[in-house]
């Protein structure tokens, strides 16, 4: 069985569905399982999230069975439905928990779509104003140390209103960070776990973008006692690109080699402040090693303090 | 800041230093004084109510069989069977370890309590679960009782134990379990070479040390550091808040054989010596000042109290005892002051470094001089040097 996309009849049924009289539909671009778009519509523009959830891999392997239990399969494609709708659903329960994150609107829960076999779960969310951080000035203009400074004082705000909540973004990143103005804004909740969430067993899918990922993101743990401290370790690696824009076409690895990194950060910029900057601010986000990072997000918001008005 | 390591021999010494004000606290040692005469030199004298008070009860002794207890084994809470691995295994003896410790430091005023203290061998050695363990009934030990003391953990750790960061790492991620309850980390080396060069370290060792104090910092735990010497204004500046020292050899060089054995009977009588951090040593008066006369006077003195007798070469038998331990105190004294005055460790370690490049270049001097049949050990200048600019580099300071 092949995947299907979403079509513009499959959009429109939906929005038919919600009394929803639209003017126009955008797409964004598509992301693993799911599309985003945005609809413009009256008072105002909304986004519509639709995930497929379809069990493919289920249907498929059967394909190459001569016995078929039906049992087993109705089985088999419920765990993997469920699997498949982890994402959405804990977008749903943190946008829910978490005033940080756009507000789920018209439904009060995620609604199916089906198309045959195919499985869609979708929902709406308001609309955030501004434009994704790597389409923004952070990334298209030089940063100065304040520059950066004003952003990580704002970005790590809202990761300790995640964190009052018990909340951990774990998929920071430029494309998930929206700026409007000095506002700035995550988006995208889908790896977000709560301290108090039940367990999550990775089963090999493709979760996130690597790139700004921590390292004990990386080792299948599941038992994992998650804290605040894996979303500052993005929060440093994103301020090493607002400074040394070069590198952001190197690779990950160099990309958190601090030793690597300091050499280029002293190349551009010889300034004790700077050095401290990097020192007292970037290490301490983006350490290797979890027990080296800050360990309160107040005390890192009080050093940036005197970095906001160094220039 | 500076604590006074208090050991043997301390009624007089005790006050000296705390009268001369070189001091911001005190490590008191129930090995050597009961909690009775703590309690008296506490009340006798009104200047210990602004310094830090802290008492270790050394449960230690208690690891190794032989071990010298002095008063420890008289106090009804000091454990009384082998702490080894029988014990450790059993819950209700770290329970009554924890009780028994809270309840022995209630004795006496202080201002941190310390969790019951082990030796520790090798990070990587299965005891570090049970002092972890112990860490954590200590704790929910006091949260039981509503006892917001801050509270240290405590241990003496063998200087083998920094010869590989791997283990301290993985000892650092369960420490940070601990970072909310706990308000710092009091910790002592025991320097189990016994080399005559007094300064001398191991640099893999040394640079481990330093590493271990600045990561600990970074976890945000106050951080005390037992039984120093003149290393300890290393440790001063990779952001140790508190360094302790002693008057005697053995309270500025924790060695595990001498604390089983006592030192006076090991080693004979004590030298006179004069601390210096013009040449980063502590140097016998006689060989290094005496024998050589005035021309080790600008090289050496550093503007202590006891500068006076000796250019005018009071003769060394008469100078007293307590007032060459006193000089240490304030030598000491004098430069952790300046390093806590210091706004980051970019300037305090930026500092440490100056002051061994000119230690370095005195100690040329002192031992060019015409005539002089004495030399200042400088081995341990480049060592310290060495470790520092690695943590610098390591860290990006």
């Amino acid at each position: 069985m092949e995947i299907r996309y979403i079509t513009k009849i499959d959009i429109e049924t939906i929005l038919d569905r919600h009394n929803i009289k639209y003017q126009s539909i955008c797409p964004f671009p598509k992301s693993g399982q799911k599309a985003v778009f945005k609809i413009i519509c009256d008072p105002n523009p909304i986004i519509l999230k639709i995930y497929n959830v379809t069990p493919y891999h289920t249907i498929n392997q059967m394909e190459y069975v001569s016995h078929v239990d039906v049992d087993e399969l109705k089985v088999q494609k419920n765990e993997e439905i469920r699997i498949l709708t982890m994402i959405i659903a804990r977008e749903v329960k943190a946008s829910k928990k978490c005033p940080i994150f756009p507000k789920m609107i018209i439904t009060k829960d995620i609604d199916e779509y089906r198309v045959n076999e195919h499985l869609y779960k979708y929902y709406f969310e308001e609309l955030v104003d501004g434009i994704t951080m790597n389409e923004s000035s952070y990334y298209l203009e030089e940063n100065s140390i304040s520059q950066i400074a004003y952003f990580l004082d704002a970005a790590l705000e809202l990761v300790k209103k995640m964190w009052d909540k018990t909340y951990v973004h774990r998929d920071i990143k430029p494309n998930n960070i929206i700026i409007d103005g000095e506002r700035v804004m995550f988006i995208d909740p889908g790896l977000a776990k709560s301290a108090n969430d039940e367990t999550l067993t990775r089963t090999g899918m493709a979760m996130g973008t690597p790139r700004y990922w921590a390292p004990e993101q990386q080792e299948i743990q599941s038992n994992y006692n998650w804290t605040f401290k894996t979303d500052l370790y993005p929060l440093g690696l994103i301020a090493i690109e607002m400074f040394l824009p070069e590198l952001r076409r190197l690779s990950e690895d160099q990309l958190k080699d601090m030793q690597f990194v300091y050499k280029k950060w002293c190349e551009k910029d010889q300034f004790d402040k700077s050095k401290s900057f990097f020192r007292d601010i970037i290490v301490k986000l983006s350490a290797e090693k979890i027990f080296r990072r800050a360990s309160s997000i107040e005390d890192i918001q009080k050093t940036l303090v005197e970095f906001k008005e160094s220039d | 800041m500076l604590m006074i390591q208090q050991g043997p021999a301390a009624g007089p010494k005790l006050k000296k230093i705390i009268d001369s004000n070189f001091c911001d606290g005190i490590i008191w040692d129930p090995r050597d004084l009961t909690s009775s005469r703590i309690n008296q030199y506490i009340r006798e004298n009104i200047e210990y109510e602004d310094l830090v008070k802290v008492m270790e009860f050394k449960q230690y002794y208690q690891q190794f069989d032989n071990s010298d207890k002095k008063k420890l084994k008289d106090y009804p809470e000091f454990p009384k069977e082998l702490i080894d691995r029988a014990f450790l295994r059993r819950q209700e003896n770290l329970e009554e370890l924890v009780h028994n410790n809270i309840d022995f430091q209630q004795s006496v005023e202080l201002d941190y309590l310390c969790t019951p203290t082990f030796y520790i061998e090798s990070f990587g050695h299965r005891i570090i679960e049970r002092v972890l363990e112990t860490w954590q009934k200590n704790i929910t030990y006091m949260n039981s009782h509503e006892d917001s003391n801050p509270l240290f953990a405590t241990m003496v750790i063998s200087e083998n134990a920094f010869s590989n960061y791997d283990y301290i790492n993985e000892f650092l991620e369960d420490l940070e379990d601990f970072s909310e309850e706990l308000e710092g980390v009091y910790f002592t080396v025991d320097r189990n070479e016994m080399s005559s060069l007094r300064h001398k370290f191991d640099l893999a060792h040394l640079t481990n040390i330093l590493q271990f104090i600045y990561d600990l910092k970074v976890m945000g735990f106050k951080v005390i550091v037992g039984y120093t010497s003149v290393e300890g204004l290393l440790y001063s500046s990779v952001g140790a808040d508190y360094v302790g020292t002693g008057w005697f050899y053995s309270l500025r060089k924790f060695n595990r054989v001498q604390k089983g054995l006592p030192p006076e009977k090991a080693f004979g009588i004590q030298k006179k010596r004069y601390t210096s951090i013009k040449v980063f040593s502590e140097v016998p008066l006689q060989e290094a000042i005496y024998n050589v006369g005035a021309r080790s006077h600008p090289i050496i003195l550093d503007n202590c109290s006891l500068d006076r007798e000796l250019i005018l070469e009071t003769p060394i038998d008469i100078l007293n005892s307590n007032d060459c331990y006193l000089q240490h105190f304030e030598e000491m004294y004098k430069y952790v002051q300046i390093f806590d005055s210091l706004p980051d460790v970019s300037d305090k370690t930026n500092k440490v470094l100056n002051l061994l490049e000119e230690a370095e270049t005195n100690i040329q001097l002192f031992n060019n001089l015409p005539n002089n049949t004495y030399t200042i050990n400088s081995g341990h200048i480049k060592q310290y040097s060495d470790a520092i600019k690695s943590v610098k580099e390591a860290n990006f300071i």
